[in-house]
């Protein structure tokens, strides 16, 4: 699977521009190139992105998409030039023309060479490839004290999802200055991908970060997109798993370690160009040795060093920003990661306390550790020592110590492990009910005087199901999962065979997918993409 | 935040469940435990059999007894941390990566707990002076440099090279990634702690140095200064005494020199458990989850 041209490709890229007229938002999309400069009435020019503001020039600059990847191209000939994320873009030699790439997030700004004292008539585009269904607004910070971002009504920026905590962070401002902190959240605050400890002086630019949820600060408001979760949510409901939107995506070139003598190096996987659809139950297959455990690490951020490439969850970079997203992720390894000496109970009530937001009281804890006990069948052995456990009684409370903290993303190494046929079919209905069922226990997050006030906005955020990606052997289930990635081994080396639901699977190989394996091991050529 | 009850457990609740599951796992491994008791009982009663007939009667079995307890201080403590973390490092690679867990809280926690665990075992390694005096009926030194109680400076002594030996294992633990890996270092370790501790040989230029960097060192010079060796007879003087006995400076028999090796003693804690704490933070750096 080659790069894919830009007419295949969505990438959900846009243009988010202010200036005096207000905010308006360009979707890039829809053509591979867009001139960006002033409206003028007389000469009857009209750029594809166009602003009244006379500091922009007729030609000021174009957007361009080439194999996938977004470009700003400075017009030399312009005024008063262009800045990229607070930094002038050079003047490049007569003649000639120098793309800049554009990242999640990027600024572009057109003003005066000081920034420190901007033009009033200055213009901001930001380019954003976040998949989100809202409205671009800004919030003043002038004569404002100090305010919250957060879930309660009392925060100025109210946010539903639940990331975020009743008060999550707090912007301050002090002799002009504006000062941000988190307030003790479960999944921090970042400001341009480093987490705030203490407090953060803003300037201007910078972009706040809480999971996929950004602020741009601009001196003395921020730009946000408020979103619609109830549209979010009805999409994913009204939609069938293919036409779900895009969470997790992997272009993933190579990955490359050192190789056991440590003297050179080992490829790993190469060309695995992967994308997950929210709420899915997606099962990862393939022949020994073809990076199935590689490539769940890649995907759940766990590992990715050596990677060249992007994966994203939700439009962030996992490469950068994993520590932004890790509360979102939850993954369970392979290895049965838990106290010998504990019993499935004591291990999920210490998982809970850790992993769930302080405010639960032990009540709701207790219901929780129940509830999980009682979705992997295990109230038969809840107070025995995991190590009297059977094997697949200790996977169970692998996959439980994730499942008690409600993750977003939930990543299974070989789940269906040591576990007898039928144990397998039950653990496969819990993961496809967690995907496809609308999260009932999340209702659990909102305290009870909160209940009233936000019923609309419960009935969306508990509503969202789970993404699951599983690592799988036993195939007879299959058609329990939306999706089939398999991977094959060829020359060595992780690849991508195919990615589809199990029919086009089917279709594709010829074979049911059992057999696949057989066709994988011995012909693997034919099918890599 | 007046009202609002924060949503990530506060450190010192994170601590307090640490604690607990440390405590857990320290208390239900009973096997370890057993082990990890009986360990200071058998080197006291060494200690009473090989050196204690003629400890506090003259220098050198004194400093023989001095060097038995030390170097049993040193193994303990080492053995009881080499594998406490390392152990759990994948549970802590899941838990730190998923925000589940300070490390902070985690080291903090095991080094409250060993430092629990080695509070008690010092305490049954001291035994063995009770042990010289009930076998032997030797004099036991009653007042101190510091305390008016020579006891109590044993035990605050021993305790800090068991405990700065445990807090030494945990750094290891802390960085390595593998329960063998740990297991092959600790004999080296002991062995370099027994050849740089000048008891066994003369330290001198650049070994006195790395002598400097031992913990048996500072150990035997605390034990050394609270038995006063320079003082007791040297067991040539017994058939000559016209034999001097030079004192060694290393031995002082002064408070200041005693709080002096203390302080140096109580570094040797502070230092493995921040730098413990700092390496357990590459844990996100494992390549396998």
């Amino acid at each position: 699977m080659e790069t894919q041209r830009f007419v295949m490709q969505n990438s959900g890229a846009s243009l988010v521009l202010l200036d005096n007229d207000g905010i308006r938002v360009c979707q890039l999309d829809i053509k591979a190139q867009w001139s960006i400069g002033r409206w003028d009435p007389i000469r009857a020019v009209t750029p594809d992105i166009s602003f009244t503001s006379p500091i922009v020039s007729r030609e000021h600059g174009w957007i361009s998409n080439v194999d996938g990847q977004w470009y700003y191209v400075d017009n030399p000939q312009n005024l008063n030039g262009t800045f990229h994320n607070g930094y002038k873009i050079p003047r490049p030699m007569a003649g000639q023309r120098r793309p800049v790439p554009l990242e999640n997030g990027d600024i572009l700004r057109i003003d005066n060479d000081d920034l420190d004292h901007v033009n009033r008539n200055g213009v901001l585009m930001l380019f954003t490839t976040a998949q989100v269904h809202g409205e671009w607004a800004t919030c003043s910070l002038q004569r404002v004290g100090s305010m919250y971002i957060g879930r309660d009504a009392s925060c100025r920026i109210r946010e539903e999802a639940l990331y975020f905590s009743a008060r999550h962070a707090k912007i301050k401002a002090v002799r002009g200055q504006y000062y941000l902190s988190d307030c003790g959240s479960m999944a921090g605050t970042y400001v341009n991908g480093q987490q705030v400890q203490g407090t953060h002086l803003l300037r201007e630019k910078d972009c706040i970060s809480i999971c996929d949820s950004n602020y741009f600060f601009l001196g003395d408001r921020l730009l946000y997109c408020q979103r619609d979760r109830e549209m979010e949510h009805q999409i994913l409901c009204e939609t069938t798993p293919s036409l779900r939107p895009v969470v997790l995506r992997a272009d993933i070139a190579t990955k490359r370690v050192k190789n056991n003598s440590g003297s050179g190096m080992k490829e790993l996987i190469r060309d695995i160009h992967i994308e997950i659809k929210e709420g899915t139950l997606v099962a990862l297959l393939g022949t020994a040795g073809a990076g199935k455990s590689t490539v769940m690490n890649c995907l759940n951020g766990m590992d990715l060093e050596g990677v060249q490439g992007a994966v994203t969850y939700r439009g962030v970079d996992l490469m950068k920003h994993f520590d932004q997203m890790s509360y979102l992720i939850g993954s369970v390894p392979q290895e049965k990661i838990f106290h010998e000496k504990f019993t499935p109970e004591e291990e999920f009530e210490l998982a809970a306390k850790t992993r769930l937001p302080a405010r639960l009281s032990r009540t709701e804890i207790r219901e929780r550790v129940d509830r999980t006990i009682e979705m992997l069948s295990l109230q038969g052995v809840r107070k025995n020592w995991n190590c009297k456990l059977s094997g697949g009684e200790k996977t169970r409370v692998n996959i439980g110590i994730e499942l008690v903290a409600d993750r977003e993303l939930l990543c299974l190494d070989e789940p269906d492990q040591g576990l007898s046929p039928n144990y397998k079919l039950e653990v496969f209905q819990i993961m496809q009910e967690l995907a496809h069922s609308r999260g009932k226990s999340v209702e659990e997050f909102m305290e009870e005087d909160e209940r009233m006030k936000v019923a609309a906005m419960r009935k969306v955020a508990s509503s969202q199901g789970k993404t699951i990606l599983s690592i799988i052997h036993d195939v007879s289930h299959i058609d329990m999962f939306d999706q089939v990635i398999m991977l094959a081994k060829v020359d060595g080396v992780g690849r991508l065979a195919f990615s589809g639901s199990p029919e086009e699977a089917r279709e594709y190989f010829g074979v049911d997918i059992k057999d696949a394996y057989a066709l994988l091991e011995r012909e693997p050529e034919r099918f890599v993409r | 935040m007046k009202g609002y009850a924060v949503n990530r457990i506060s450190f010192l609740r994170e601590l307090m469940l640490r604690i607990d599951e440390g405590w857990r796992v320290l208390r239900r491994e009973r096997r370890n435990l057993i082990i990890s008791l009986l360990f200071p009982v058998i080197a006291a009663a060494v200690t009473v059999w090989i050196a204690g007939e003629n400890m506090f009667v003259n220098c050198e079995s004194t400093k023989s007894a001095c060097f038995i307890l030390v170097c049993a201080a040193i193994w303990g403590g080492l053995f009881n941390s080499i594998q406490t973390v390392v152990k759990e490092r994948k549970m802590i690679k899941r838990d730190y990566v998923s925000g589940a867990m300070r490390i902070g809280c985690y080291t903090a926690s095991r080094a409250f707990l060993q430092l629990l665990l080695c509070a008690f075992q010092a305490a049954i390694l001291c035994m063995s002076f009770y042990g010289v005096k009930w076998a032997y009926e030797n004099e036991l030194p009653e007042m101190g440099l510091i305390f008016d109680d020579a006891m109590l400076e044993y035990y605050i002594t021993v305790f800090l090279v068991m405990y700065a030996a445990d807090a030494l294992g945990l750094m290891i633990s802390c960085f390595v990634r593998s329960e063998q890996l740990a297991s092959q270092l600790s004999p080296y370790i002991l062995i370099v702690q027994l050849l740089f501790s000048g008891v066994l040989f003369a330290m001198e230029g650049a070994a006195q140095s790395v002598s400097a960097l031992m913990l048996s060192r500072w150990g035997m010079e605390a034990l050394g200064s609270i038995s006063n060796l320079n003082e007791l007879p040297l067991r040539l003087q017994e058939e000559f005494p016209y034999i001097p006995h030079e004192a060694d400076e290393a031995f002082a028999y002064t408070a200041e020199h005693l709080w002096q090796v203390w302080l140096i003693l109580l570094v040797f804690v502070i230092v493995p458990l921040v730098a413990g704490n700092i390496l357990l933070h590459g844990v996100k750096k494992d390549s396998r989850g």
